[in-house]
């Protein structure tokens, strides 16, 4: 092989390294990357809702096939809440909470060396990685990226007619998603077998953090439902390209002139999309609820309230998460009978989901609290998941599904708990661990003034979503002023796009505390947090300092 | 790094239980004093339920968030919590689930009624309408004198001459099938309307926020759905699915007209 | 780090594998899973047309014969195991082989994949097949990887996974050629 040495070394190190802790910050640093791009799609979503024609300048400088003249266009509008929605649903939080924290901890909380397999954790990270490039590259092909939603739902992201998106966009769309299922199903291989195998004979499975629990119920969720999506993303491309119909109807007619083939159903689609996007978002919950117990325990110096039931809820929502993908369905006119037993699956699930919240009171009842930034986001995580758990069981219900489906209303809700909760523990997690990555403490000053200004602004962008959609604002639109019955609620839209910039100003108090920290942050010692859990007790794994 | 970590009940303490209070309090109001459109159907189960949905969770949202602002608020005392009860957490989850259960009851009886269909034999027959959404326009057919829609084919469909659903014209049963303008749908008040939903190219579904309905329009398939409208007036009906660029603008009108009135208009606005 | 420092526990590096291979197994169970209950669901409509024009006998008898071969290469040793294995990689190969002739002659036979029927045997052929690819091409890859004869633990891994693909096979064809 050619190059020095030095450089070598550096490369298999850091960049092909097979050590579950490299590859973990590989993970975390890759979607810290696509955060910004993913939050940035959200910005531009924003301002466009409130201010429909609004002039974009630098912006439309940057990606001129998406403006004209200043002015955003509809396609490019709907690419760009496809793509966030893509790339912060998979790429970021699932990557950062599942590929990040997942790799780092589970060999040194279970008291393993490593993965069981190394190298086919290198290669997920690696799958992962190119299948962010693929999607990204969309930006860049002349009819734009995916625009059919990040559910893709056909004959939308089939014909190629139908919006311009639906062209190489698409399907750019649909082999990055195929890629990045290929990554997970190999990283949840990968925790299933260290976890149940690697363990420390003396460690029982009744002893791991509840992180590690979360962590194997996301294993077997991603590798039981996300093969559904796999084999809907196949299907989609051969009616794409081959020919076959699975999923376009007989008979349509796209502006003005027939389509042939046909007789599949576009139903079908659904059915096999959201049996994956359902445990999606219970594969994002998970990790932020497993974690905020275990910051509990820590910062209450008590275990948690109930630490058995806790497992147990956890299974059970995983379990249940199964049954529940109809409820996305619910006006798509499916049979009443089908629509009840979804409505009895989705609003029972509450159910487990509440003894946690019952058990996070119990534990923090009474009990001094050591209020460090970490403990602060597993609060703000606690809080949300009451908030957001909340609406969901109005949305579970099929008459007030009715109103509010597609509506700002579950707009809201999801953000709330599914991308709030997730976001919450990611930096939790990233407050909490830093000095076992690290060897150094955040500033804890900076990071409680983070947290206050994202938990305040966090819940002034997307509680209003909920009021706006029981005014009937729908989802997805750009320009809602179309609408007589709409215009009112101009003002309401202008404050919660005003709200979500300072949320995201307030993000960089975070990249500076991050950055800041990393060079010339407090020393941690081997042991700043009292932590029993072994990933800081185990002498073996003390941070290097990458 | 721990010990002199800020503690329940100090000034950081106090400052996120003050954000969280008002979050709470500010919440709890907006959502309490939050209005929808202006019922005009015979659907105002869908506003009780969530009445009945804003009291629950508002209980429950504001319970667990005083919980917090105590926890954080109050300094500890000795107190004797074990670390499991298997009781107590019996308790909250046989709580939890009658909640839900009660919640679930209701909202099964509502939507049977708001499926509606058996009537009896004496009610008065359904207005029977026919929507077909394509991109990006609402097409409203009422199928005339004859109650029987005529033959559609999508091979028949030609823009330029607005034969825009692929009528059929050579069928006995469309010669006096009425086709209304794009866009706009003109009904009876008082009386039960019957929808007959497709789609011609990818799925749409059909929200009207006043009448508290909302159906998709399935490409390939019909859907059926009924409705009461109650009060004359002019109703925006939405496009509530992305369904392409021109998804924002996919706007119709339904005129709601006193009966009597109702055949008058249609011909006036046919014409 | 070197995967090999988990050699200090053999027995848990085999415990390890044998969960992973059956995590594997279970999400290619679902990926067939979501793949069937399409077409059960496809089938039910009035339009299916299943043609005849394929004969699945041969495949089968390559399914058969590769589950075979590793069967004879387990449970002996030398020259009769590597005929075992040899049997194996030709029946494997000649089943991509052919199954990959099966789908060419119906993309390119009249209509194409435009009739629902041959588009579903194309689909669930194609996707069996590009698993049974995978599967070979790990093998071939662990063989050579690994110095020495196969481990107790990697044979009966391959055994499953052979059998397991086998199985999946006579599924498919029984769900296209007798239940369509």
């Amino acid at each position: 092989m050619s190059g020095n040495a030095s450089s070598q070394s550096f490369l298999s190190r850091y960049v092909f390294s097979l050590d579950h802790r490299v590859i973990g910050l590989q993970y975390l640093f890759t979607a810290m990357a696509l955060a910004l791009v993913g939050g940035l799609l959200a910005l531009i979503v924003r301002i466009q809702i409130a201010w429909p024609d609004h002039d974009f300048g630098l912006i439309s400088a940057l990606l001129p096939q998406g403006f004209d003249e200043g002015v955003m266009k509809p396609e490019f509008y709907a690419a760009l809440f496809t793509m966030h929605g893509t790339i912060m649903i998979f790429f970021v939080l699932s990557a950062a909470l599942i590929g990040g924290f997942g790799n780092y901890l589970i060999p040194l909380q279970v008291g393993a060396k490593d993965m069981a397999f190394p190298r086919l954790n290198a290669l997920s990270y690696w799958i992962y990685a190119v299948s962010s490039v693929i999607m990204l590259s969309s930006f860049v092909v002349p009819s734009g990226p995916a625009a059919s939603g990040w559910t893709a739902y056909p004959p939308l992201s089939a014909l190629k007619g139908a919006i311009p998106g639906s062209n190489l966009g698409q399907d750019l769309w649909l082999v990055a998603m195929a890629l990045f299922i290929v990554s997970f199903t190999l990283g949840g291989l990968n925790f299933l077998a260290t976890i149940l195998a690697l363990r420390k004979p003396e460690l029982s499975m009744m002893d791991l953090p509840l992180f590690t629990w979360s962590m194997l119920f996301v294993a077997i969720l991603g590798l039981l439902a996300f093969p559904s999506l796999t084999a809907a993303s196949v299907m989609l491309l051969l009616d794409r390209h081959a020919g076959t119909s699975f999923f376009i109807p007989m008979g349509l007619v796209l502006s003005g002139d027939p389509v042939p083939g046909g007789g599949g159903s576009p139903i079908l689609w659904q059915h096999l999309f959201w049996f994956l996007g359902h445990p999606e978002v219970y594969i994002l919950m998970l990790p932020s609820l497993g974690i905020t117990s275990d910051l509990f325990t820590v910062f209450t110096g008590r275990r948690v309230f109930g630490y058995r039931s806790m497992v147990i809820a956890m299974a059970l929502i995983s379990g249940m998460s199964f049954l529940v993908w109809g409820h996305h369905m619910f006006v798509s006119g499916m049979s009443p009978f089908l629509g009840s037993a979804f409505a009895v699956t989705t609003t029972l699930i509450a159910v487990p989901s509440g003894v946690k919240v019952f058990n996070w009171i119990a534990t923090l009842w009474n009990r001094p609290l050591q209020l460090t930034t970490p403990m602060l986001w597993a609060l703000g995580i606690f809080s949300l998941f009451v908030t957001g758990g909340l609406s969901g069981i109005w949305l579970g219900q099929t008459q007030i599904d009715i109103q509010l489906h597609d509506t700002a209303f579950v707009v809201g809700h999801f953000h709330i708990i599914m991308a709030g909760a997730a976001l919450f523990g990611v930096f939790a997690g990233l407050h909490y661990w830093f000095p076992l990555f690290f060897g150094r403490l955040m500033s804890e000053r900076l990071g409680a003034a983070h947290f206050l200004l994202t938990f305040v602004f966090y819940y002034a962008t997307f509680f209003p979503m909920h009021l706006a959609g029981l005014r009937g604002q729908v989802r997805r639109v750009y320009d809602p002023y179309q609408y007589e019955y709409l215009k009112p609620l101009q003002s309401m839209n202008a404050f919660i796009t005003w709200a979500a910039v300072a949320l995201a100003l307030a993000q960089i108090l975070f990249f500076i505390n991050f950055f800041w920290s990393l060079k010339r942050g407090a020393p941690s010692g081997a042991h700043p947090w009292a932590a029993e859990s072994l990933e800081w007790t185990e002498p073996e794994s003390l941070a290097e300092g990458v | 790094m721990t010990e002199d970590a800020p503690r329940n009940g100090g000034q950081l303490a106090r400052v996120f239980a003050l954000l969280t209070a008002a979050f709470a309090a500010w919440a709890a109001y907006a959502l309490a004093t939050s209005s929808m459109p202006p019922l005009a159907a015979d659907r105002g189960r869908i506003d009780s339920a969530i009445e009945l949905n804003l009291i629950v969770s508002g209980v429950v949202f504001l319970g667990a968030h005083l919980a917090l602002v105590l926890v954080l608020l109050r300094r500890p005392r000795e107190a004797r919590i074990p670390r499991e009860n298997i009781r107590v957490e019996m308790l909250w989850t046989a709580l939890t689930a009658a909640i839900l259960v009660a919640l679930l009851v209701n909202s099964e009886i509502d939507a049977r009624a708001l499926a509606g269909g058996d009537e009896g034999a004496d009610a008065p027959k359904p207005v029977v309408v026919e929507v077909v959404a394509q991109q990006f326009a609402w097409n409203f057919r009422l199928p005339g004198e004859d109650g029987i829609f005529g033959r559609t084919d999508p091979r028949l469909v030609d823009q330029a001459e607005l034969n825009f659903i692929g009528l059929d014209k050579k069928d006995p049963a469309s010669e006096d099938d009425i086709l209304l303008p794009q866009g706009l749908l003109i009904l009876p008040a008082g009386r039960e309307i019957k929808v007959r939903l497709r789609s011609l190219d990818v799925i749409h579904s059909f929200f009207v926020a006043s009448f508290r309905v909302k159906r998709d329009a399935m490409p390939g398939l019909q859907g059926e759905f009924t409705f009461t409208p109650t009060t004359p007036g002019s109703f925006e009906l939405a496009c509530a699915e992305h369904c392409g660029l021109g998804h924002y603008r996919m706007r119709g009108l339904i005129e709601v007209v006193p009966e009597a009135e109702w055949a008058g208009k249609v011909k006036e606005a046919t014409q | 780090m070197n995967p090999t420092t988990l050699a200090q526990r053999p027995s848990a590096i085999e415990h390890a594998a044998r969960i992973g291979v059956v995590a594997a197994l279970s999400a290619t169970t679902m990926l067939f899973a979501s793949l069937v209950s399409a077409y059960l669901v496809r089938r039910s409509f009035a339009d299916w047309r299943p043609s005849s024009a394929l004969w699945p006998f041969p495949l089968l008898a390559l399914g058969l014969l590769a589950s075979l071969g590793i069967e004879a290469a387990a449970r002996s040793s030398g020259r009769r195991r590597r005929q075992g294995f040899k049997a194996l990689a030709w029946a494997s190969a000649s089943y991509v082989v052919s199954a990959l002739a099966v789908i060419a002659s119906i993309a390119l036979g009249q209509g194409g994949l435009g009739a629902p029927y041959q588009a579903f045997v194309a689909l669930l052929l194609g996707v069996h097949l590009v698993h049974s690819l995978g599967a070979t091409s790990f093998a071939v890859w662990m063989l050579r990887e690994a110095s020495g004869p196969p481990s107790e633990n990697s044979l009966l891994l391959a055994r499953l996974v052979t059998h397991f693909l086998t199985a999946l096979l006579f599924a498919i064809i029984f769900l296209l050629f007798v239940l369509r």
